[in-house]
């Protein structure tokens, strides 16, 4: 593995080698809600392939920077962000914003499916991306599968996503996440509303799949972000107190702040 | 660190915003396109009837308002009488409207069983579904006969000769029959609106009288109204609007006539009703364009009460409680 | 408080019998408030049921001051004005109320065109039949039922929009966080998501306008201007029903005065399934929102 403490994030080594190494590259990112400044300075590496972890106290700015990782800050008025965000290399404020949100997935805190029946949840996402029309309906079995759904609905997929629980809501969500095939998937706590089983096997199923894709995930739950992650970071009122690999964080925290958090002592 | 905004970093790349996909920017032209249009429209219903009345405004100029007379033989116009008339029907109608309105509104949030309050407030909310047409045949064949008959008659000969206002002739139709017609369009919308604005009322405020020792109707009447009243002004408000507008079941029930009224059993016109009954007699341009100047007149009065009104509501629906 | 202290003077029994009174006041308004609803339903039914029959539906107007004959020319007529006037109101006010809920925001300009909105559901509609009239019945040189529809239709225009408008504002805002995220861009948001979601407030909105404008007269008469006969044309003057009314109810004939109690009777009648199907179609959308 290369060079990968936080030293890196202020070298100025050709950007080039950086970029293949890193999917995501967030540098000095300032957020603000008008007045207020959500997040200040926030500059972090992504390794490709590999699941980074953000913890930290509720309120900190952990949902607002993942937000600002497919510009989805941008239907939010008043918000304004400046810095740089290179996904390969290539800042995402040059992209075309709907073709950046189909190779950036998104999962929210809170399940949103579509006012729509559980199979035309997942086709929806497929269709808008051009997905040829005879393939579709595989498509949908095999993420409704891979997000460990597909038992459950497989019977009622013409039924209302409304009806479905909490927790088969967010792994709808998850499976609708999944179907466009993202290059970077951001997951906002997509395991609270789900019960032990489910969140195993949702921990599980990011293994599996970050074979093919690079993934943020934030969580309040830190023996998960110790299961599941290669790196994570820690947030504390906006700014971003320490960011190291899982295993130095949690056993070798180098800031006090980090320290007490993970150790229970605050938050 | 704080707030400060940093300025300028090396890199400003949200300047360089991507534009939207096609699909997005036709949807936007398209959906600015009909806001365009219809903002046009809006802008050429104004422009359309000042063009339609300027030879009238022209030749009467602002004289038209206070003068009276209307000749269409000799081409003399002045609207006077129907602007009297379109105020003092609208008032006449506000008031009984608005006295009985509000107490049906504060019986029913604040007398009736729980149980009684959904299907009067639907029954009354069903006349606001009556279309004014009906209320004109009504008032036409039935409730005017019925006063020229019994109440019009009794007030000429016990009233009449001791005040001005009621020695006038039992015609039925007239301002006593387009009032009480317009009374009775108005009642749902106010007893809707303020009833609404009485349910609105907390918990709290109704408790906090009682807990004063207040009986029941000075807590009602002194306290829980008191508080509703921006809803309630806002309901007279839209209703005043809605008197000042209404056609048909004027035009129907008013009479018709030229001059001042000096009784309420007089007939006469208000500028709504006298476009109605007139447009389809029209004799020559001018007079088509002294009656769209009375239509010129409705406009601007009506426009300038509903500014009012929004401005009103939005200021005040901030405000609540007992303060000025 | 000095409004206890001073009622504190007030005797107990006058403060008694003064809320009896108001509260017997209040009863005796809504006794008028109802009985003014009973009477004018009750004399319809009474007077009008009596001119309904299967040729007062199918056959058209007798000869003047004849008995017999029907208002089928008004009905189809009304229906004909009513569907102009939806594709005219429909397609305006439902972009106006996207553009109000999805595109502007609170900016200046989108509170300039509430104002107008709000200015412009309490416009006469006398006023939008001299509009009509000026734009196209003068130099078409004929009144006609497209010049009727386009009143009726500029009529829908405010009420629609500011009903779409309120119910586009009560989606949840996660539905079009979630659609953009998975990269749709805003117009398919807007017409695969939101509309679907808000469906049953539209339609709500939808039928609200067409009752209201289904009572309209005064801007048919400067409009459409009625007819005897069948519509044989949208360019050639079309009756409609309250047109139908207004002639018969100002008649000398007995016979025309019943038949404007039918005609009116079978209005209230279509209005009130409206306002029922209205009642439904609210229930559908507070357990929207919820
Ligand atoms: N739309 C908004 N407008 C103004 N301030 C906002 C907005 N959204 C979030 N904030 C503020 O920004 C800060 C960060 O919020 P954010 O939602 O990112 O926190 P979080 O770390 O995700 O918290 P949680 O763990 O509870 O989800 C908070 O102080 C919050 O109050
Ligand atoms: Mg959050």
């Amino acid at each position: 593995m290369e060079v990968r403490d936080t030293d890196i994030l202020k070298s100025d080594q050709s950007a080039a080698s950086v970029d293949q190494a890193y999917k995501l590259r967030v540098k000095d990112l300032n957020f603000y809600y008008g007045a207020f400044q959500a997040l200040h300075g926030i500059s972090i590496n992504a390794e490709k392939n590999r699941v980074t972890a953000f913890i930290g106290p509720s309120g900190c700015g952990k949902s607002t920077f993942l937000r600002t990782l497919n510009r989805m800050h941008e239907e939010t008025p008043g918000a304004r962000v400046d810095g740089e965000v290179l996904l390969d290399g290539e800042s995402i404020f040059d992209r075309d914003i709907s073709e950046l949100r189909r190779s950036v997935g998104m999962v929210f805190q809170r399940s949103t499916p579509f006012p729509k029946s559980i199979f035309e949840n997942i086709a929806y996402g497929l269709r808008i991306r051009g997905v040829d029309r005879s393939s579709i309906s595989d498509l949908v079995e095999q993420s409704l599968k891979r997000a460990n759904l597909w038992e459950e609905v497989k019977h009622k997929l013409n039924k209302s996503a409304s009806s479905l629980s909490g927790g088969q809501q967010q792994r709808l969500c998850i499976a609708r996440a999944l179907a466009v095939n993202p290059e970077l998937l951001l997951l906002d706590e997509p395991c609270s509303a789900l019960d032990p089983i489910g969140t195993s096997k949702i921990e599980d199923l990011l293994l599996e799949i970050k074979e093919t894709c690079t993934i943020l995930i934030v969580t309040h739950n830190m023996q998960q972000a110790a299961r599941v992650s290669d790196y994570t970071g820690f947030f504390l009122s906006g700014k971003l107190i320490e960011f190291n690999d899982t295993k130095s964080m949690f056993e070798t925290p180098s800031s006090k702040l980090t320290e007490d958090y993970i150790t229970g002592r605050f938050g | 660190m704080a707030t400060m905004v940093a300025e300028a970093p090396l890199t400003r790349p949200r300047e360089k915003k991507a534009r939207a996909g096609r699909g997005d920017r036709i949807y936007h032209i398209l959906i600015k396109a009909i806001v365009g249009m219809v903002l046009a429209i809006f802008a050429g219903v104004f422009t359309v009837v000042v063009i339609g009345a300027w030879p009238a405004v022209k030749r009467f100029g602002l004289g038209f308002l206070i003068h009276t007379g209307w000749d269409p033989v000799h081409l003399v116009f002045g609207a006077l009488p129907f602007i009297v008339g379109t105020i003092l029907v609208a008032l006449g109608a506000m008031i009984l409207a608005a006295g009985i309105g509000l107490m049906t509104a504060v019986c029913i949030t604040e007398l009736l069983p729980r149980w009684l309050q959904a299907p009067v407030t639907y029954l009354i909310e069903l006349l606001a579904f009556i279309p004014s047409v009906v209320y004109g045949l009504f008032g036409l064949l039935v409730l005017a006969p019925f006063l020229q008959d019994t109440v019009e008659v009794w007030i000429m000969e016990h009233l009449g000769p001791h005040f001005e206002v009621f020695n006038g002739a039992p015609y039925g139709v007239g301002y006593m029959s387009a009032i009480l017609i317009l009374a009775i369009m108005l009642l749902p919308l106010i007893v809707t609106l303020s009833r609404e604005a009485l349910v609105l009322v907390p918990r709290d405020v109704r408790e906090g009288g009682y807990a004063l020792g207040l009986q029941k109707w000075d807590v009602v009447w002194g306290i829980i109204v008191p508080y509703a009243r921006n809803g309630i002004l806002g309901s007279l408000v839209l209703a005043l609007g809605r008197a000042l507008g209404e056609t048909i079941a004027v035009a129907m029930t008013i009479g018709g006539g030229y001059s001042l009224p000096k009784t309420v059993m007089d007939q006469g016109y208000t500028l709504a009703s006298v476009i109605a009954n007139e447009f389809n007699e029209v004799s020559s341009d001018m007079y088509l364009s002294a009656l769209i100047y009375c239509g010129l007149i409705l406009l601007v009065i009506t426009v300038v009460v509903n500014i009012l009104a929004y401005f009103l509501i939005r200021r005040l629906s901030g405000a609540h409680g007992f303060k000025a | 408080m000095p409004m206890a202290s001073k009622r504190k003077t007030v005797s107990y029994t006058w403060r008694k019998w003064r809320g009896a009174l108001g509260f017997g006041l209040t009863g005796v308004a809504t006794l008028i408030s109802l009985g003014a609803l009973f009477s004018i339903l009750g004399y319809l039914i009474h007077q009008g049921i009596g001119a309904i029959n299967w040729n007062f539906i199918v056959r058209e107007p007798a000869a003047v001051g004849e008995a017999g004959g029907g208002i089928a020319p008004s009905l189809l007529g009304t229906l004909i004005l009513v569907a102009i006037s939806m594709v005219v109101g429909m397609p305006l006010g439902i972009g106006v109320g996207i553009y109000l809920s999805e595109m502007a925001g609170d900016t200046r300009f989108a509170n300039l065109a509430r104002v107008a909105i709000n200015t412009f559901i309490g416009v006469p509609s006398i006023i939008m039949g001299i509009f009509v009239y000026f734009i196209l019945v003068k130099p078409t040189n004929t009144f006609s039922a497209v010049a009727g529809g386009l009143a009726l239709g500029i009529i829908m225009i405010p009420i629609i929009a500011r009903t779409t408008e309120d119910v586009l504002r009560l989606v949840p805002k996660s539905i079009r966080e979630a659609g953009l995220a998975i990269g749709a861009p805003k117009w398919r948001v807007t017409f695969d998501l939101v509309l679907p979601a808000a469906r049953a407030g539209v339609i709500t909105g939808g039928i609200l306008a067409v009752a209201r404008v289904a009572g309209e007269t005064a801007p048919l008469i400067l409009t459409a201007l009625g007819n005897e006969y069948y519509p044989t044309s949208l360019f050639k003057p079309i009756d409609e029903i309250t047109l139908r009314i207004l002639k018969y109810a100002r008649g000398p004939y007995d016979v025309w005065h019943q038949q404007a109690y039918g005609a009116a009777l079978i209005l209230v009648f279509g209005v009130a399934i409206g306002s029922l199907l209205l009642r439904l179609s609210t229930r559908d959308r507070d357990a929207l929102s919820r």
